[in-house]
């Protein structure tokens, strides 16, 4: 791989962005943070996906969709999961009223 | 319409969950019709596929006539059609267990109808995951089962919510995993396709993007390995009908294991390439991880606890194939795989038979269960036996091809757990055997269940010995055609070379 500095420093802030949702995803105890981290997890590799285009268009493929398309069902998925995640938040505010997992945790029997 | 059941299997399953969403405002009895018949046709597909399968090997179907990458790529073999036929017939018995099920609350009605859709799309997706060869539909098709399974987990009640928010979250952040996998080797392959891949990263020669796309692409299955592990979600093994734990243990966990079968050895599986002692050693230690959910077993005083450990364990047997990569082990994997769906399936069939309503189901209940209920106990002694590799269950010849391919490869380290493993499931085989034919009541005195309810497990432990006693054709016909193609005995081809043959 021949990656010119501009595009490491590209390529490194998509993954930082990654990993700053990542570390979200263990530091946060409030469910609703959680999907935040989640969403900023998640939109770092797509918009990976995304830089990769440009990419392929150096390997010769001008113009190749082919990585749109999948940043596009990649971000279908997100969606739906996102959503599904805010209903379930919903769901667990108006049952425990509370989105804190510890106190979650000790309100739930096993 | 023959040359598309491939596509038909697929369909006839989406098509049920529409028609039972429709015939839910109807009537639930129609709903719970239309998903039966919807599985039916799916496994009367897949038996046709069978035909055309022994007469022309593997079939390519390529969905809508688009050819890779732009269009879905279908690849079904002798294996992933009889595993395929497997699922479909939990897929069948999880329909047939649930036909009683009454759920609580205003909406318990609509859950129940909601409920048998979800198990169609999440069949669907399972066996569209067993079939493709494209790893981002591979990874679309996971987010699908994982809210299709969320969907199904949140039907039963209020009181699983939290966990299938953990379900749908952590679920997806292993997905996403998977995604950054295929990014990667995407980037360096420019093919999504797995045979593709394998071919580019060959002429590559480039090591980095193996060990990254295989870290990435492994760890993706975390969580479904570890999903229903007592350790971490102990509340849905005490809530959850021990059935809908059955489909999600033995189908959901299974086909994780076989996809990364997939992975390691069709796309990342480079001739010439040799892990690093660091990954070795690494990749050692979660396979021992996961031997050790074996003694955990041991040690649960409720069944159904113990069930999920015995599941998450006999996945160890999976790695070590994988872990040894050659032929025998291999082959010893996926003979273990065929009957791991169908003791652990059954294993919770039992369970559920067993169970009086949610809750705790102590092991204690199970003293002299084969005294008063035959044949119940006879399945679970048949079941427990294939797990410790008795003759001639299906378990037995899959350790049996294991062993082999550890003395094949002069692994004792893998040898040694192996037999060590084995000797103590063997142990834990003749102490409860011993303590299912006691003279003991069985505590408290359970009503007996109908034959119909126990037929199906019947059939499952008839399977297990099956696959043991045919071991041989099955290995010849479908076990050696799914391995990789160094490991397949195919003919070398005859290459004119200066107008001579040449070998």
């Amino acid at each position: 791989m021949n990656l010119d500095w501009s595009s490491a420093f590209h390529y490194g802030l998509l993954v930082v962005l990654s990993l700053v949702g990542f570390k979200g995803l263990f530091s946060q105890t409030d469910l609703l943070k959680k999907v935040v981290a989640f969403i900023v997890f998640q939109s770092g590799f797509i918009l990976l996906l995304l830089s990769l285009a440009q990419r392929t268009a150096v390997a010769g493929l001008e113009n190749h969709p082919f990585p749109h398309a999948l940043a596009l069902a990649a971000l279908a998925a997100t969606l739906g999961v996102v959503l599904s995640l805010f209903a379930l938040c919903s769901a667990i505010q108006g049952k425990y009223e509370t989105l804190d997992s510890e106190e979650l945790s000790k309100r739930m029997k096993p | 319409m023959r040359f598309d059941q491939p596509f038909l299997i697929l369909l006839s399953l989406l098509l049920g969950a529409g028609l039972a969403v429709l015939t839910a405002f109807i009537s639930i009895r129609l709903t719970k019709l239309a998903a039966a018949l919807s599985v039916l046709a799916s496994l009367y597909f897949s038996i046709q596929s069978f035909l055309v399968l022994l007469a022309n090997g593997p079939w390519h179907y390529e969905l809508g006539g688009w050819a890779p990458p732009w269009g879905i790529e279908l690849v079904i073999g002798p294996f992933t059609c009889f595993f395929g036929c497997l699922i479909l017939s939990i897929a069948l018995l999880t329909l047939f267990y649930s036909r009683h099920l009454r759920l609580p609350g205003p909406m318990g009605l609509w859950k129940e109808k909601v409920l048998h859709p979800l198990l169609l799309v999440l069949t669907a997706a399972v066996l569209g995951m067993i079939f493709v060869r494209d790893v981002f539909t591979l990874y679309l098709l996971l987010e699908v089962s994982i809210l299709s399974a969320a969907g199904l987990l949140a039907c039963f009640g209020d009181r699983n919510w939290v966990d299938t928010f953990h379900l749908v979250l952590w679920g997806s952040v292993c997905a996403s995993l998977f995604l950054a996998g295929v990014i990667t080797l995407y980037a360096v392959t420019g093919t999504t396709h797995l045979d593709d891949i394998l071919a580019q990263l060959f002429i590559a020669k480039n090591e980095a993007a193996v060990l990254t796309g295989g870290f990435f692409l492994t760890f993706a299955w975390t969580y479904h390995f570890n999903f229903l592990s007592p350790f971490f979600f102990p509340r849905l093994l005490n809530h959850l009908p021990s059935y809908v734990l059955g489909f999600f243990s033995s189908v959901m966990v299974r086909v994780a294991a076989y996809l990364l079968f997939i992975v390691y050895f069709f796309a990342l599986g480079v001739p010439g390439f040799t892990p690093p002692f660091w990954l070795t050693v690494l990749e050692y230690l979660v396979v021992f991880s996961f031997l050790a959910d074996f003694f955990f077993a041991s040690r649960q005083k409720d069944f159904q606890h113990a069930l999920a450990f015995l599941s998450l364990g006999q996945l160890s047997f999976l790695f070590l194939g994988f872990l040894l990569g050659n032929k025998s082990a291999l082959t010893g994997s996926l003979m273990e795989l065929l009957s791991q769906v169908l003791v652990v399936s059954g294993l919770f069939l039992i369970a559920e038979n067993l169970r009086e309503g949610a809750g705790a189901h102590p092991l204690s209940r199970l003293a002299g269960l084969v005294r008063h209920r035959p044949m119940t106990g006879l399945a679970l002694v048949i079941f427990i036996s294939s797990i410790a590799g008795v003759p001639p269950t299906g378990g037995f010849f899959g350790k049996y091809y294991l062993i082999q391919g550890a003395l094949e490869k002069h692994d004792w380290v893998i040898l040694a757990a192996l037999g060590l493993t084995i000797a103590f499931n063997f142990f834990y085989f003749a102490k409860l055997t011993g303590f299912l034919v006691e003279h003991r009541e069985t505590y408290p005195a359970q009503p007996a269940s109908s034959f119909a309810s126990k037929l199906p497990i019947l059939l499952l432990a008839v399977g297990v010995i099956l696959l043991g006693m045919f071991h041989q054709g099955i290995i010849h016909d479908y076990v050696e055609p799914a391995l990789p193609k160094a490991f397949q005995n195919l003919p070398v081809p005859n290459v004119p070379f200066l107008g001579k043959a040449v070998e």
